[in-house]
């Protein structure tokens, strides 16, 4: 029966239906099944299909925001059973998109596979100016920083955050991945970001590798 | 053959005949950020004061070379006629950008009823007719005036609550209220589109933004963004500049079959594929790069700018139907002397040649 709800509840993630999504989900928690396995299991799965289709240029953005919206209402029935996650445990991302930019579409896709994929997301939202940023790091502490921007004109933020991260001598023991349309590897490197993510999915194998390289040390 | 005005010249490329050189035309701020620094003009100010805006967009010419005007200077004109209020910040770059939507008018799509059609001379769209009037007084028919559109889908981010994260899953969950708010945010720029015309404007053009191809699929493409453009086209009847960012490769099919007069687009399209494809049909607009850090009118020098400019020209313009651009917004981190390079480059082939 179980089984039967979660495969239901990823196809109406996968077919981008909110309402049945909610239902199932409230279903699926009355039936007394752990909701972390039902997010590992089911919410994930569902949206790294749907990534995966994204990439392969099966469907385009509204399918895949509308998915998000199907997996966020699942979601949030399931999220006052979930595990807190420990900030320090390495698996929190503080992720904005730099000052002057309201471009927040891409920002909110990286947010929700990073969250499918068990990380705590402090999301500062879009238009963030630089000490916004800076005292979210200050106060949260996370070992990753997310950076996003689709305007040229806007790309010296990320430097701006970079360097006032040094300045502010909060850069140590953090990574810094940038991602948006106007930058590149190069830019990357030339601002002292750690990593330029071209996808959502380079992001998050990334970052697993950071974490695994930092675990094993 | 004889120097041409730029009025002129523009005009003998949408009739298919050869000017004496080919014409340079920019879009957007242009340089508008530079020309108000010395002005000593805020954004706010610049914006809403016909005198103030008239006076700047002429430096676009008179200043910079480009054989035309192009006004407004920023994308929030449809979404403030609505109702949706900006802040007009003084934050990024020189101390410059774009107004932010801060409240859209329609909370929900639900509500799409409640809306109604402005008034073209509604909020900023007055002070643009009437910096257009002043423009053509000033230029007395020298100098092509475009009077831009946002595209109606851009436009509807500006007034949906939750812009691109709420209209582009509406295009699956629920189309009939995305063609509902289309269709009303066309019907606007169609009366605005004649005002500007009326007001001394000689062709229009739009922007499709953030509804390319990397949001859309060339299926969704052909349903909700190309046929509210040959709407205007067909209702306006004036010659309309038609921009898609990214890459239009795609879609292009649909942009020329708006009836457009002009399909303008960036370096990532094959210049010289799109020419063979479409060359006699439309004219084409594109030029040196300005989308990412690395493109030539960002961090070349005049001379790459010149050189890319050529290449260019030699690939496009043989036949006239062809105006050199940057292939998308000259934003305000293109120096200036790379803008004085674009615009002189016609003149200087030409010279050349």
């Amino acid at each position: 029966m179980s089984e039967e709800l979660i495969s239901r509840l990823q196809q109406a993630i996968i077919s981008m239906d909110s309402d049945i999504a909610v239902e199932l989900a409230k279903e699926i928690v009355q039936s007394g099944v752990r909701p972390s396995l039902v997010v590992e299991g089911c919410l994930v799965k569902a949206m790294k299909m749907v990534a995966d289709s994204y990439d392969r240029k099966e469907i385009f953005l509204p399918q895949v925001l509308a998915s998000v919206n199907a997996y966020y209402a699942a979601f949030d029935v399931l999220r006052p059973w979930l595990p807190r996650i420990d900030a320090r445990a390495g698996r929190s991302v503080l992720i904005g998109v730099v000052e002057g930019d309201i471009h927040d579409i891409g920002k909110n896709l990286v947010r929700v596979m990073m969250e499918a994929y068990g990380y705590e997301c402090y999301d500062l939202g879009r238009d963030v100016p630089t000490e916004v940023f800076l005292e979210n790091i200050s106060k949260h502490d996370p070992p990753f920083i997310a950076l996003s921007t689709l305007m040229t004109p806007t790309m010296r933020g990320m430097k701006d955050i970079v360097d006032g991260m040094v300045d502010a001598d909060i850069r140590k023991g953090k990574l810094v991945i940038i991602g948006g349309g106007p930058v590149d590897k190069a830019f990357a490197e030339r601002i002292g970001a750690d990593h330029y993510g071209p996808n959502i999915k380079d992001a998050i194998v990334w970052m697993k590798d950071m974490r695994e390289k930092e675990a094993g040390r | 053959m004889r120097c041409m005005t730029s009025m002129q010249r523009f005009e003998a490329t949408i009739k298919g005949e050869a000017p004496d050189r080919l014409p340079s035309i920019l879009y957007f701020q242009s340089a508008a950020q530079h020309s108000a620094m010395r002005d000593d003009v805020t954004w706010q100010e610049l914006l809403n004061s016909p005198s103030k805006l008239s006076r700047n967009v002429l430096q676009q010419n008179t200043r910079y070379g480009a054989d035309n005007l192009f006004l407004p200077l920023d994308f929030r004109v449809t979404g403030e006629a609505f109702g949706s209020t900006c802040e007009y910040a003084l934050k990024c770059g020189f101390g410059m950008r774009m107004p932010v939507v801060k409240h859209r008018v329609l909370g929900s799509k639900d509500r799409i009823d409640d809306l109604a059609v402005p008034d073209p001379s509604t909020g900023r769209g007055g002070v643009v007719i009437e910096a257009i009037h002043m423009l053509s007084k000033r230029c007395g028919g020298t100098v092509p005036i475009i009077g831009f559109l946002n595209s109606p889908a851009d436009a509807a981010t500006d007034i949906l609550e939750g812009d691109y994260s709420s209209v582009l899953p509406l295009m699956v969950t629920d189309k009939a209220a995305v063609h509902k708010l289309f269709s009303m945010i066309t019907e606007y720029n169609i009366e605005f589109g004649k005002a500007m015309l009326d007001a001394g404007a000689s062709a229009l053009a739009t922007v499709s933004g953030g509804f390319n191809d990397i949001t859309l699929s060339p299926e969704q493409y052909h349903e909700f963004i190309a046929p509210y453009h040959a709407r205007i086209v067909k209702r306006t009847n004036a010659p309309y500049c038609y921009h898609q960012c990214q890459d239009a490769t795609p879609f292009l099919d649909d942009m020329v079959d708006t009836g457009c007069g002009a399909i303008s687009f960036s370096e990532k399209v094959d210049l010289a594929a799109v020419k063979r494809r479409y060359g006699p049909k439309v004219i084409l607009a594109s030029g040196p790069g300005v989308s990412t850090e690395s493109s030539i009118m960002c961090s070349g020098t005049p001379m790459d700018v010149q050189e890319a400019a050529f290449q260019a020209i030699s690939v496009a313009g043989d036949d006239g139907r062809f105006w050199l651009s940057a292939g998308c917004e000259v934003h305000h981190t293109v120096p200036e002397r790379n803008i004085l390079a674009l615009t002189s480059s016609p003149t200087i082939y030409a010279t050349l040649k």
